[in-house]
């Protein structure tokens, strides 16, 4: 049996080998080694999964190699495998390998496909390394890798109109809340002595450190989850990363990646528990997300945006489940999350594929011509609008009941965004699969197999992972994690109501208005919700802003600095020409050091006691010089002399600077 | 063996048989056969290096002159090894780059030697005497390169480099005679004034040697408002002048804090050490500012640098207050470190800028656009030294920042938000560059640029593998550095210890 630490091995080293360019070996081979290496991942994640259900939610296995000790204060690059890493890694190992999959089909005709899977790779094996890290600095540096990948995969394509902003955007919006949560890790780190995630858990249990330095670093972590996870305010990057490859949207942009900042609060839990007024908090952020983004999502134009404002709304339901105290809800939520909506966009680029586009107006009426993609597709939307499509509650519902526990005004949000959620998914299946066909030309037939069998698989898993919190196996995902289900009816029944609710609106209006991609009744206000409510517009404003700053700055710079320029430099030009007379001075100081080394040379040499050699050297130094009766004014203490003319060295080229400065004219 | 003697005067050899020898065709191997020789006998200094004693190692003493107290007196530490290591192979590489420099390549290998010997005599010397020597040996040649090999307004550039140095050797001048003159027995050896404490109060004596020590190596490092010379001579010089003044010359004003003003005025340090951090902070946020706005691609990098080694000032400062020990041997090991990864990563840049500028002839962001896919293994490059230079996890430049924030943040926590603020603006200005010069489509009657040669492969890869070797695996360089700080009397808790109660 491999140890567990190997499983983010494999992809990383597939990854350095295609990005030093070893697929060129032979055509093909970068998929199938790349899809190999998860192969492996995945079994060893299973298989530690499996190994942790036992333990009882510490880590029993880690394995550490020194990273950085300074002042005593240790980081170290750390993995450990516990019920919470494991299932993590064990989903992301599953999800890569299905995109690996579709993406082997997806860019087979791609010039850079190497270059693709390198990149997947490097993401896979850093997103593991994420998951499974037992010390905040490991955890950090995935979580930065990561964000490099998902930087350079948004841009893959960097030649397309509007994918190096898009790169730009996603990468700097991120880092701001990276920045701030390196603070908090710094901060954790100086409190507890060490990275060591355990460890301060530890610490929080016995109430250290105090709430001093507790509360503003968990809001410093925050800002770092907030970031990754597309959390208001940072939700703006996301949408703009749907330019990226559909299998980069499925697999980082939210699945995976975007989720690390939901794994980040699960991971520190009993830290944010400790945390008071940080973790309402929490609850208010993803609230006023999911209400944002299930908005935004109802009015967008393209397929793919749709989908990226489901995300953003999806990952606010799991900060309100985190927020509202119930870890299990977000968890599950999670897990869901990232089979449903990797199956959506995997059949999001299906149906690009076929109709050559991600655009609304392309589609309509496709599921005449691609039945299978619809079949997979609507198991997504259903358990995404939060019908049970299995037996068991869907994880939303747990998600309200942390809701309903957390109080009033929360819980009708939580409803409120639960019935756009409903309302978005109807219409996103109407105008794609629904109805007739917008654009003359467009399908002709489902998609590839190579496409269509990742779709259907994930369309079986949906509803097995859906499984994972049912009653009536015993609850298997609360046992793993040790966290006590919420069951609630009044929430549920609610929760079922809203969901049927939003998606027989959605349908009604479907059908209603045919081929409209924005219902007539919100043509008013969607400038509103695209602009994210003003949101869009101030994101588009600040870097102007900070350009603008930046220019001013340069501009003080020149007005202040440089008028140095000229006048300094012109006196310099007036110092060269008089530069002979400082020389004086230099060699006469020179010359001295000179003579003196002479004279060490001379001493040692006598130490050797041959009188030639001596003789020789003392005339040598003596004749060579001339400066021997300097050279023993010094010796016999008039040092002063000494110190005067080492200062006129550097004191006589500005007063020379100065004087000649006054006096010769400039040529 | 007088090992340093010998590292430290090759370079001088170098330039003597270039001299002797008439064939120009010889020239270049002679300098790069030089520049390797160098950095074998350092590879020997560090692998016989005892990396945890934090002793003085290869340590050489001869009197010089015995009547003022100066001493011949070289040796190694922790602080000083991983520089003259830098040293090496950055000269190295340069003289590997430039070896089919056209124009009087001779002069320009001979320069380039001297001011490898004067630079690795700073690094290597104990006696302040012997280093303000060196010190001035390794400035003056800068002046000719610039003046003489320059782009543009070289010849202003060069003086404006030369009047700024000369004020900054004065001021430091003056600061080293003033230890000197307090200490008795009077006394050039720095293991010796160190030992005697001569200024460890807040006296006017100690603060006076403060100002002129800071003046002068703030101008090196370079600090707002000492700045101005950089940008010009940066812009001015050519692609190894660039290099070196960034990658070494820099240095001088940062070892010259750790070493000297550190534990040599640890009481006045202490007490003026947050207006020195709210400097560092300012300068740093300043000079990404300048960066963000520059449209010459070689002028961005360069004002990087003052944002970078304003990181290096804000340790020193963090490391001088009284405070946690931890804390500040975690930011003055950061100050070092980031010493280190600003060398190679910023030198790698302006090598980078250098390759581009020889291909396209311009140096204009506005003129640059799509070169990645024209360029697939530079634009690698670029990208990768970019990502360093902002700060990515794995790479060197952040395992130093991730140290100084440690040392800083339970000091003076808004210097840590202002160091913060710096860093991202950083990334913007990186992010924004490389959308504009290498994403994109290319101009459509864009020239074909030439493939990297080999000699541009060589002179990079080092630098690539280095800064991933730094940044992945720190912890045997940060204890090398540690250790060398906390021992007494040259480390800064070494010095410090007695006021803090110990290590």
């Amino acid at each position: 049996m491999l140890p567990f630490w190997l499983v983010p091995i494999f992809p990383l080293l597939v990854a350095v080998a295609l990005l030093l360019g070893v697929g060129r070996i032979r055509r093909g081979i970068a998929p199938a080694l790349a899809i190999a290496a998860l192969v492996v991942s995945l079994l060893l994640a299973a298989g530690a999964l499996v190994a942790s259900s036992g333990a009882t939610g510490s880590a029993d296995s880690i394995v550490t190699v020194p990273w950085l000790t300074v002042g005593g204060r240790a980081w170290a690059l750390a993995l450990a495998r516990d019920p919470l890493s494991a299932l993590a890694a064990t989903l992301v190992a599953g999800v890569a390998l299905i995109v690996f999959v579709y993406a082997a089909t997806y860019m087979a005709a791609d010039r850079e496909r190497d270059r693709f899977f390198g990149l997947l790779c490097l993401f896979a094996g850093a997103m593991l390394v994420l998951v499974l890290a037992a010390d905040l600095i490991t955890l950090f540096i995935a979580w930065e890798v990561v964000g490099l990948c998902s930087y350079l995969l948004i841009g893959f394509w960097r030649e397309r109109p509007g994918v190096p902003a898009a790169a730009t955007k996603a990468f700097l919006t991120t880092r701001i809340g990276d920045a701030i949560m390196l603070l908090g890790i710094v901060g954790l780190t100086r409190a507890a002595g060490t990275g060591n995630i355990a460890a301060i858990l530890a610490g929080v249990q016995r109430g250290q450190p105090a709430p001093a330095v507790l509360v503003p670093a968990a809001a410093l972590l925050l800002a770092g989850a907030l970031g990754k996870s597309a959390q208001v305010p940072f939700q703006g990057w996301l949408p703009d990363a749907m330019r990226g490859p559909t299998p980069v949207s499925a697999l980082l942009h939210s699945a995976t990646m975007v989720a690390a900042g939901v794994f980040l609060i699960a991971r520190l839990y009993p830290l944010f528990l400790a945390a008071g007024p940080i973790l309402p908090l929490v609850a208010w952020i993803g609230v006023i997300t999911a209400l944002l983004g299930g908005a935004a999502a109802l009015v967008q134009p393209d397929l793919k945006r749709t989908l990226a404002y489901s995300t953003i709304s999806q990952l606010g339901f799991m900060f309100l489940a985190l927020g509202a105290g119930s870890l299990l809800a977000a968890m599950f939520l999670l897990v869901a999350q990232a089979l449903y909506k990797a199956l959506l966009f995997l059949a999001a680029g299906a149906v690009d594929h076929t109709v050559g586009g991600t655009d609304f107006a392309r589609m309509g009426g496709l599921a005449r011509t691609m039945p299978g993609t619809f079949a997979a597709a609507l198991v997504g939307a259903v358990a995404l609008a939060g019908l049970p499509v299995t037996l068991a509650w869907p994880p939303k519902d747990a998600v309200l009941a942390a809701a309903w526990s957390a109080g009033g005004p929360l819980f009708a949000a939580a409803l409120l965004a639960s019935v756009l959620t409903g309302l978005y998914a109807a219409r996103l299946v109407s105008l794609v699969f629904l109805g007739v066909a917008r654009a003359a030309g467009g399908a002709h037939g489902d998609a590839p197999l190579g496409l269509r069998g990742p779709v259907l698989a994930l369309a079986i898993l949906v509803p097995l992972g859906l499984l994972g919190n049912a009653g009536w196996l015993g609850s298997p995902l609360s046992r793993l994690l040790a966290a006590p289900t919420l069951a609630a009816f009044v929430p549920t029944v609610l929760g079922l109501i809203t969901a049927v609710v939003g998606l027989g609106l959605g349908l009604l209006a479907g059908r209603a208005w045919p081929g409209s991609v924005i219902w007539p009744p919100l043509v008013q206000i969607a400038p509103l919700l695209a602009g994210e409510f003003g949101l869009v517009r101030l994101y588009q404003v600040l870097p102007m802003l900070v350009l603008a700053v930046s220019r001013a700055v340069a501009a003080f710079d020149d007005t202040v600095f440089n008028p140095l320029g000229p006048q300094v430099a012109g006196a310099a030009r007036r110092v060269a020409r008089g530069a002979g007379r400082v020389e004086g001075a230099v060699f006469d100081a020179a010359a001295t050091a000179l003579a003196q080394t002479t004279l060490v040379a001379v001493r040692l040499g006598a130490r050797f006691d041959t009188r030639r050699v001596d003789a020789g050297f003392t005339g040598l130094g003596s004749a060579l010089l001339g400066v021997g009766s300097r050279v023993r004014r010094l010796q016999t203490g008039r040092i002063e002399n000494y110190l005067l003319l080492l200062c006129a060295w550097g004191l006589g080229v500005v007063v020379v600077a100065v004087v000649i400065g006054l006096f010769v004219p400039l040529r | 063996m007088p090992l340093l003697t010998l590292i430290i005067f090759s370079p001088l050899v170098g330039v003597l048989v270039l001299y002797l020898v008439p064939r120009p065709a010889a020239w270049r191997g002679i300098a790069v056969a030089t520049g390797g020789a160098v950095l074998l006998l350092s590879g020997v200094a560090a692998a016989g290096f005892d990396w945890g004693s934090g002793r003085l190692q290869w340590e050489e003493r001869v009197p010089w002159i015995p009547a003022l107290g100066a001493s011949y007196h070289l040796g190694l530490d922790g602080l000083s090894l991983p520089l003259i290591l830098l040293t090496a192979l950055l000269t190295g590489l340069g003289l590997v780059f430039s070896a089919y420099e056209p124009q009087r390549p001779r002069e320009f290998f001979a320069l380039l030697l001297v001011m490898e010997t004067g630079l690795l005599g700073v690094f290597s010397t104990l006696d302040l005497l012997l280093f303000y020597v060196f010190f001035e040996v390794a400035l003056v040649p800068m002046y000719f390169i610039i003046g003489g090999w320059g782009h543009g307004r070289r010849l202003a550039a060069a003086m404006k480099f030369f009047l700024y140095t000369r004020l900054g050797s004065l001021a430091m001048l003056l600061g080293l005679l003033g230890l000197y003159l307090n200490t008795t027995p009077r006394t050039f050896d720095l293991p010796l004034i160190l030992a005697a404490r001569p200024l460890p109060g807040t006296d006017l004596a100690a603060t006076l040697v403060l100002l002129a020590l800071f003046i002068g190596f703030a101008i090196k490092l370079p600090i707002i408002p000492f700045h101005s010379w950089l940008p010009d001579a940066h812009t001015a010089a050519p692609t190894t002048g660039s290099v070196i003044l960034a990658g070494l010359l820099l240095k001088l004003g940062g070892y010259g804090f750790l070493r000297i003003v550190l534990p040599a005025v640890p009481g006045a340090f202490a007490a003026w050490a947050a207006p020195i951090a709210a400097l560092a902070v300012v300068s740093a946020i300043y000079g990404s500012l300048v960066a963000l706005a520059q449209t010459d691609l070689k002028r961005l990098v360069a004002w990087t640098s003052i944002n970078h080694m304003s990181y290096v000032l804000l340790g020193v400062a963090v490391a001088a207050a009284v405070g946690v020990p931890a804390d500040r041997i975690a930011a003055a090991t950061g100050a070092t470190y980031q010493l280190v990864a600003h060398g190679l990563i910023t030198g790698a840049l302006f090598f980078l800028v250098g390759m581009l500028d020889t291909r396209t002839g311009t140096r204009e962001i506005g003129q640059l656009r799509g070169l990645w896919g024209a360029l697939p293994g530079y634009g690698g490059l670029f990208v990768f030294m970019a990502f360093a230079s902002l700060g990515l996890p794995a790479l060197a430049g952040f395992a130093a920042e991730v140290q100084i924030v440690l040392g800083t943040l339970g000091m003076y926590p808004w210097a840590a938000a202002g160091m913060v603020l710096a860093i991202l603006l950083t990334t913007a200005l990186f992010l924004w560059t490389i959308q504009r010069i290498l994403l994109g489509p290319s101009t459509p009657d864009a020239p074909v640029l030439a493939r990297l040669t080999r000699r541009e492969w060589i002179t990079i890869l080092p630098l690539v593998g280095l800064v991933l070797l730094l940044g992945l695996l720190p912890g045997p360089w940060v204890t090398l550095i540690e250790s060398a700080l906390r021992a007494a009397p040259l480390g800064v808790l070494g010095a410090l210890g007695t006021l803090v109660g110990g290590r």
